[in-house]
């Protein structure tokens, strides 16, 4: 524990943090100028069209790319079924043509829209499962699709495909004039829009991933659970993510159907999937500039291996560099000798294997192959993640827009007036049966507003189980709960679901911690306080006043609160960096954006040190005070003692007991459901 | 009706081939939480290993020659492209280690045996022979008979034996299986090994009667796993109901709709099951624990 | 027997304990108590190999084995029944016995007579007998602990861990649980005991350590810490 903070205090605290950040800010302009000036400049110098045509399939490809690092990067979800997306794009805008001679841009609109609806449609499944199953899930779409293409003949032409005349971007006969830039400019104009698709596409991904949304998708792939805990539905943004990706696999397919001017069945497949796959993760999840370098090489290297020399001398140079680190390796009797032993043997003997070969063209798939086994194994956070790692001051400042770090507004709203002694939550005859077990078995709790009520009991004894009931992880077999809504009425939450709940102002905490570990504490108390934003998906893409206005207001709010659990200071280190005390504290900042009226704390105490439990206490008595109702559950019984008002205790899905701390200590049949009967074991 | 069974029929011998394949994930699956996503070019390795095999030992003595080949393949697999990953704990890390070993080896079998698909000699008679008026090849009987004999072999083997016992211990539990003293990472191998052999073995067998080549295996793979899902990738046996009923369906729909078409019931099938009911037809439902 | 100094174990970046000294002598039962969350647990799957320690040692015999892995850990001769019993729910009772032994039978310890020691966890638990071909995912969670602990005893261990051996059982059982451990002990098994209920711990235990946050509080022989305040305080809190 020690260490690990140590470690924090070296990485945040220096004073060259904040310049470093806004580097990290800059590099994100810098990079940007410097792609449109290469973009623009690239036909000017180079007038090859061969190497314009590449470095345009280059740009639809990433335009791919980028949207597949929504569903990849920020949500975590593997998807095989892109390529097969890619294809309708593709299809949408060829028979566009081939039916109806409608031209370029109508076969972006409906590449675009036609696809979004597969996307949509992918989705679906997706909701239910995910790792290998969406894997499968993704693959058997991407087939379907691709037998669909095939066998469709009326519609798709079949397998012979469908040709496409060369792309009239802008029809100036229409306006009855020539094109002012000339013959040899018009070649250009398809490889300009092509350009600005792909400039376009950075600043929508950009917006989406820093708003709401991208914070959703984010606390989706980092806890699904803790995610809909916080309000924010699973299955909602999973369905966002996956059609936003669509789209931009939609644009993509219309631009390389024209770019092209050809489409055909097979080329979507499973090979295209995992090349894409490749570049996102070679690249660099979350970011960019990894798309954009992992499309380079997926289109850049069949050209570079049909160039045997140059094959040969890159092995050359792989074969040595494997053969230093291995000889290193054993030399120094390093503990991985053994581990890297048969990568290295791999990468040296591909050396006189290039030398063998008159070609490895036909080798191309075994490439691609090791190269993703390279990647997987010993560049995780692709090339970007690998750069950023080494040079710190090109990591993204995740401030996004404006670093609005001062504070401002309450950090808890009071929830005054709800004082009485009308239970807050009432609890009827919860049931709830696993099988043959009844983990709880017809328990009564009515918890009064404004106090601190604790759950306490042996192992098993049912109190996770309450708590997962009450947030609506588990529906009860039997039993109601009743959460007092204003004056008088009630409103039923079981049957409800944990997003539901939670907006209902039932926040909780999670007894293994379940923060966003990817996302900065900052992010994680913003995605508390997404209810706070009203803003449309449009509204991130367009950055409008309102969007900016929200997040605006929901930052500086968000710092109040890491203020009031005190982790002002820490707000923009990774919640998976942070020292484990300052974890559970941000869980509890993060529950409290929510605005909760009720607040659940599972075992907020485990694994602390002293000094943090002290901590812990002052920070749960304020939250008393501002009249929010805590239920706390908690082995550590010095602070159930020291806190609660009212103590309830379970054993075997049983209440056993209630009343003040002190009554329930001394309550003969607590003592015997903790420590055993001292009588029944005399008796031998 | 006689034609309805006589698709049936058909339907048979490739269900299960696609039940064999299915029983292979469900090995690893349970004893690992993982799969191989290459497991349809383990079939096809196996079907070629085993065509250039015959013409120096015969069709017979070439079975257990795959087996073995098989055996060693999973092991690679495991060691290659799964134990690495799960020791970073990385999902995404063995699906794409075993989807990139699969291309590798597809890749490499086809610069060895071309990309054009060969003939494998049938080591039975080709005339079919006719049950009251339905025609079944007497390879197809082949193909039952071997698949069924190949997974009562790997169920005995886990029954009887104390590795095999090992293997089932560690799919309930791995830690408690650890406890025990038995090494869970050689079972996970071994399980590997095991799985790639049924798939080799479901090669050959399926050979003689589809076409040989590098990519034979990718769909059926793909395929094999719906039925694994339809089957509970937990519970055992469920495969081969799975497999019978994708297999015939597909002969159905191929010869009431169209050929082209008859791949698509098992990936519908695949897409509904997971959207409906994730855990199987067979499988049982699990509680998360929060 | 078991000689455990400055042991420093936990889950991913928590600490759970931090430095526990403890001696298990050979022929004795010692008990860990305390209240939930103390570390009890913990321990034992530390000293198992389930989970590595972040510091200390465990010796057995002499021998570190601190760092091994748990399968490694099982063929030095600990054995352990873990919390929540962990039997092999789709293999028989007989099965399960037999998996007990797997170190003896793959030749990593030395094989005795096998059937012969299952026979006697049959003698010890009569109703694991009844049940030998019965799947034991079927079993009652009394007969399933009766199990475990069978199952452990089958690697005829040098130190038998039992962990939490009363959970979740019904009173009657919980006392048919500790006539088996006194019997145990009687044949001279070392054990090393985790138990919830204390006042049943050191009802038959020679030594106790009581664990609170991950550290021995006090220790002494069983016998004395029965009436001792200071354990009911360590579970339900108050003054110590």
């Amino acid at each position: 524990m020690a260490q690990s903070a140590q470690a924090l205090a070296r990485e945040t605290v220096p004073p060259a943090a904040p310049a470093a950040a806004g580097l990290g800010r800059f590099t994100g302009l810098i990079g940007a100028a410097l792609l449109v000036l290469f973009l623009a400049a690239f036909p000017l110098v180079v007038t090859s069209q061969y190497y314009v045509h590449l470095l345009m399939v280059i740009a639809i490809y990433a335009i791919l790319i980028l949207g597949l690092d929504i569903v990849v990067g920020y949500t975590g979800q593997v998807s095989l079924g892109h390529a097969g997306l890619f294809g309708v794009g593709a299809y949408s805008a060829a028979v566009l043509f081939l039916h109806f001679k409608l031209g370029l841009w109508w076969g972006i609109l409906a590449g675009i829209g036609v696809t979004a609806g597969f996307g949509l449609l992918l989705a679906i499944p997706a909701l239910r499962v995910s790792g290998p199953y969406l894997a499968m899930v993704t693959l058997a779409f991407g087939t379907i699709i691709q037998i669909f293409i095939n066998e469709m003949t009326p519609l798709t032409n079949g397998p012979l495909g469908i040709t496409l005349p060369p792309a009239r971007v802008i029809d100036f006969s229409l306006l009855g004039m020539q094109a002012p830039w000339g013959a040899a400019g018009r070649k250009l104009e398809f490889y300009y829009l092509v350009c600005l698709c792909l400039l376009l596409t950075i600043v929508v991904v950009n917006r989406i991933v820093r708003s709401p949304f991208g914070r959703a998708f984010e606390a989706l792939r980092d806890s699904p659970i803790a995610c809909d805990c916080m309000g924010v539905s699973v299955y909602r943004y999973k369905v966002y993510a996956f059609v936003v990706s669509a789209a931009l696999a939609g644009l993509a397919g219309a631009l390389f159907a024209w770019s092209e001017r050809y489409v055909a069945p097979n080329s979507y497949g499973f090979e295209l999937t995992v090349l894409f796959l490749l570049a996102v993760t070679m690249g660099g999840r979350k970011s960019r500039a990894g798309p954009l370098i992992g499309a380079a090489i997926i289109v850049m290297m069949p050209n570079i291996l049909a160039d045997i020399a140059l094959v040969r001398i890159m092995a050359g140079i792989i074969a040595a560099v494997a053969l230093v680190i291995l000889a290193a390796a054993f030399l120094r009797r390093q503990e991985n000798r053994t581990a890297i032993l048969i990568p290295a043997l791999l990468c040296i003997a591909f050396f006189p294997a290039t030398l063998a070969m008159q070609s490895v063209t036909d080798f191309r798939l075994t490439v691609f192959g090791l190269m993703i086994l390279f990647v997987v194994y010993y560049l995780p956070e692709g090339i970007v993640g690998y750069i950023r790692e080494k040079l710190p001051f090109l990591r993204p400042a995740h401030t996004g827009e404006g670093t609005a770090l001062s504070s401002s507004g309450e950090a808890l709203i009071q929830q005054g007036g709800r004082a009485g002694a009308d239970p807050l939550l009432k609890v009827e005859g919860a049931v709830m049966q696993f099988g043959g077990l009844k983990a709880l078995a017809g328990v009564n709790l009515d918890v009064r507003p404004g106090t601190i009520h604790g759950l306490i009991g042996p192992n098993g004894s049912g109190k996770s189980t309450m708590m997962n009931v009450l947030t609506g992880i588990y529906k009860p077999t039997d039993g109601g709960v009743t959460l007092a809504a204003g004056a008088g009425s009630g409103k039923r939450l079981d049957g409800l679901t944990p997003s539901d709940i939670a907006l209902s102002g039932v926040a909780r905490t999670f007894q293994n911690v379940q923060l966003f570990r990817e996302m900065t504490a900052l992010e994680n108390v913003l995605v508390g306080l997404h209810h706070a934003f009203h803003g449309t998906i449009f509204d991130a893409i367009l950055g409008t006043p309102r969007r900016r206005r929200e997040e605006r207001e929901a930052r500086a709010r968000a710092m109040a609160i890491l203020d009031f659990v005190g982790l002002g200071s820490l707000a923009q280190v990774e919640a998976r960096n942070l020292p484990y005390g300052k974890q559970r504290l941000l869980e509890i900042g993060r529950a409290l954006a929510l605005d909760p009226v009720l607040l659940l704390l599972d075992e907020p105490a485990a694994g602390l040190t002293a000094p943090d439990i002290a901590e812990l206490i002052t920070i749960i008595r304020k939250i008393r005070d501002a009249g929010i109702t805590v239920i706390l559950i908690e082995h550590h019984m010095d602070v159930v003692m020291g806190l609660c008002d009212r103590v309830s205790v379970l054993d075997f899905g049983h209440k056993i007991a209630e009343g003040s701390a002190r009554e329930v200590q001394a309550d003969p049949k607590v003592i015997e459901a903790y420590l055993g009967s001292p009588v029944a074991d005399a008796a031998e | 009706m006689t034609i309805f069974l006589q698709l049936v029929a058909s339907g048979v011998a490739v269900g299960m081939i696609y039940a064999a394949i299915a029983f292979g994930y469900q090995l690893t699956f349970a004893t690992s939480k993982t799969l191989n996503f290459g497991q349809g070019e383990a079939l096809a390795l196996g079907a070629l290993f085993g065509l250039t095999l015959v013409p120096f030992t015969g069709y017979w003595l070439m079975l257990p020659l795959v087996l073995i080949f098989g055996f060693a393949l999973g092991a690679v697999v495991e060691r290659l492209g799964v134990r690495p990953a799960v020791k970073i704990k990385s999902e995404y890390g063995w699906i794409m280690a075993t989807i990139a070993l699969g291309i590798i080896f597809r890749n490499v079998a086809e610069n060895i045996w071309g990309r054009d698909d060969l003939k494998f000699p049938s080591p039975l008679p080709e005339t079919a022979l006719s049950f009251e008026g339905i025609r079944v090849l007497p390879m197809e009987l082949l193909i039952v008979a071997g698949a069924l004999l190949m997974m009562l072999a790997v169920e005995l083997f886990n029954r009887k034996s104390i590795w095999g016992k090992a293997v089932v211990a560690t799919s309930n539990d791995i830690d408690a299986a650890g406890l025990m003293g038995i090494n869970t990472r050689k079972v996970i191998t071994l399980s590997y090994s095991i799985s790639a052999m049924t798939a080799a073995f479901a090669g050959v067998l399926v050979a003689p009667v589809t076409l040989t080549g590098a990519t034979m295996g990718a769909v059926l793979a793909l395929k094999a796993f719906a039925v694994a899902i339809i089957g509970g990738l937990e519970s055992g046996l469920g495969v081969i109901v799975g497999g019978l009923i994708l297999g015939i369906v597909e002969t159905l729909t191929g010869f009431y709709i169209s050929t082209g078409y008859k791949d698509v019931p098992g990936l519908i099938l695949l897409l509904l099951v997971l959207a409906v009911r994730p855990v199987g037809l067979f499988g049982k439902a699990v509680i998360k624990k929060v | 027997m078991l000689d455990v100094t400055g042991l420093a174990a936990g889950y991913g970046q928590v600490e759970v304990l931090h430095g526990l000294t403890f001696a298990v002598p050979k022929g004795q039962v010692v008990t860990l108590i305390g209240s939930n969350g103390a570390g009890k647990t913990t321990t034992m799957r530390a000293l198992s190999g389930m989970i590595k320690p972040k510091a200390g040692s465990i010796r057995l015999n002499g021998r570190e084995i601190a760092g091994l892995d748990s399968h490694e850990v099982a063929r030095t001769g600990l054995a352990h029944s873990p919390e929540g019993r962990r039997v092999f729910p789709t293999l028989t009772v007989e099965d399960n016995l037999t998996l007990g032994a797997f170190p003896r039978l793959t030749g990593s310890r030395p094989k005795g007579d096998v059937s012969a020691d299952r026979e006697r966890v049959y003698e010890l638990f009569p109703r694991l007998k009844e049940r030998r071909a019965q799947l034991a995912g079927t079993l009652s969670g009394g007969e399933q602990q009766m199990l475990a602990m069978g199952r452990a005893l089958m690697l005829r261990p040098e130190i038998l861990l039992l962990d939490e051996p009363s959970m979740g059982l019904a009173p009657k059982l919980v006392e048919e649980v500790f006539r088996t451990i006194r019997r145990l002990k009687e044949e001279a098994v070392t054990m090393l005991l985790v138990e919830q209920f204390a006042m049943a711990a050191l009802g038959v235990a020679d030594h106790a350590y009581v664990l609170e946050n991950g550290r021995i509080r006090f220790q002494g022989p069983a016998a004395q810490l029965r009436n001792d305040p200071a354990v009911r305080a360590a579970y339900l809190g108050g003054s110590h």
